[in-house]
């Protein structure tokens, strides 16, 4: 169609300057075709237009406004400090500067450790102790065989369950049930 | 609350006045919720986005800037909530023509054939327009049904003059194409 690049003009004539209306008049004048669309195109409009003033209500507006109302954070919340606090959480500056900070204390943090690492005393006797303690396993077999020759403690328990023992309390109850037996 | 003007409600609201807040909800739900149906075409994703709407609303009341229209700001918000329900699988539904019907009041009734013309009229153009493109949609339903102008529409979906344009030049054309055949096959006329 040789009229193509006239159609958005046609299309779009309420949105266009004067003197671009203007030449699309002395267009519509000369050209048939395109007076048929743009009959066409400013019906359409009319008919967008009277649609306009046709519009959905609310159907129970009370109860919308109350669960609108429902909604919105709490007044307790949204009266002094939270807001406050929100409305410098939602600043990009606040974002950009707390991460700047956290960036700082993480820089602080791994520098203060790598200090500490390199401080030479220190390193020296991590090193020395590492490499020092010899591992005698002799010496270490030795204790263990002296603590497996101790004679095994007494408990009182044990004492009781094997009938050694013979003093006090034991001494009496022992004496009560040979005499119970008889 | 007494008689308070809409600028001093606002900034009572601002301050963090519920009940300031109530009527701001009170004098603008009904626009607002005009605005979501016209997308949504259904009642209760449009009740959905109002809500929504309004407590973004409340949470950013701070940092309204009282040389910006409260109905723009709305409308902005109003806008990308239905852009990004348009985008969403609930979105992509087809509306049935009862929800549609029962939704918009006719503003001039006064013939009951005038009036169904009318409830036809709209249905047709939620129909037809649930072919358009998400940003096609919103443009076209700001500029023509809402009647906002090219500069209002370029500040409320951040889009560019000639965005606008080309979009709305496109709705237009699908619109034109759609309806032309609905009439022809329903034998109804436009209003001349």
């Amino acid at each position: 169609m040789s009229c193509k690049k006239w159609e958005e003009s046609i299309y779009l004539y309420h949105e266009l300057t004067a003197d671009e209306r203007k030449q699309v008049d002395v267009h519509l004048q000369q050209c048939a075709e395109c007076r048929i669309l743009f009959k066409s195109a400013q019906r359409m409009q009319r008919v967008m237009h009277q649609a306009s003033g046709n519009s959905a209500p609310v159907k129970d507006p009370v109860l919308l406004t109350n669960r609108i109302m429902k909604a919105i954070p709490s007044a307790s919340s949204n009266g002094k400090i939270t807001p406050g606090i929100t409305f410098l959480m939602d600043s990009l500056f606040t974002r950009y500067a707390l991460g700047a900070v956290s960036l700082l204390l993480i820089f602080f943090f791994v520098n203060e450790q790598q200090k500490k690492m390199e401080v030479p005393g220190q390193m020296e006797v991590l090193s020395e102790s590492k490499t020092s303690v010899p591992l005698n396993t002799k010496a270490f077999m030795e204790v263990i065989k002296q603590e497996r020759m101790k004679p095994e403690e007494t408990s009182l328990y044990l004492c009781i369950k094997s009938n050694q023992c013979d003093f006090g309390i034991v001494k009496n109850y022992k004496q009560r049930k040979n005499h119970e037996n008889i | 609350m007494p008689d308070l003007s809409s600028h001093e409600i606002i900034i009572k609201a601002m301050a963090g006045d519920v009940a300031a807040f109530r009527k701001v909800v009170e004098q603008h739900q009904s626009f607002a919720y005009a605005v979501a149906f016209r997308f949504t075409g259904h009642e209760e994703e449009a009740e959905d986005i109002v809500q929504e709407a309004f407590v973004r609303l409340w949470k950013n009341l701070k940092t309204y800037r009282q040389e910006v229209k409260l109905t723009t700001w709305l409308y902005r918000i109003i806008a990308n909530l239905c852009l990004d329900f348009l985008k969403s699988r609930r979105g992509k539904e087809k509306r049935n023509r009862e929800d549609l019907s029962k939704g918009y009041v006719i503003a001039d009734h006064s013939t009951p054939e005038h009036e169904y013309q009318q409830t036809e009229l709209m249905i047709a153009i939620h129909l037809a327009a649930e072919e358009l493109t998400p940003k096609q949609k919103a443009v076209f339903i700001l500029r023509d049904l809402e009647g906002l102008s090219v500069e209002e529409v370029t500040g409320i979906l951040s889009m560019t003059a000639g965005n606008v344009k080309s979009n709305l030049f496109h709705a237009r054309q699908k619109m034109a194409d759609k309806l032309k055949s609905f009439y022809q096959t329903t034998d109804k006329t436009f209003v001349s």
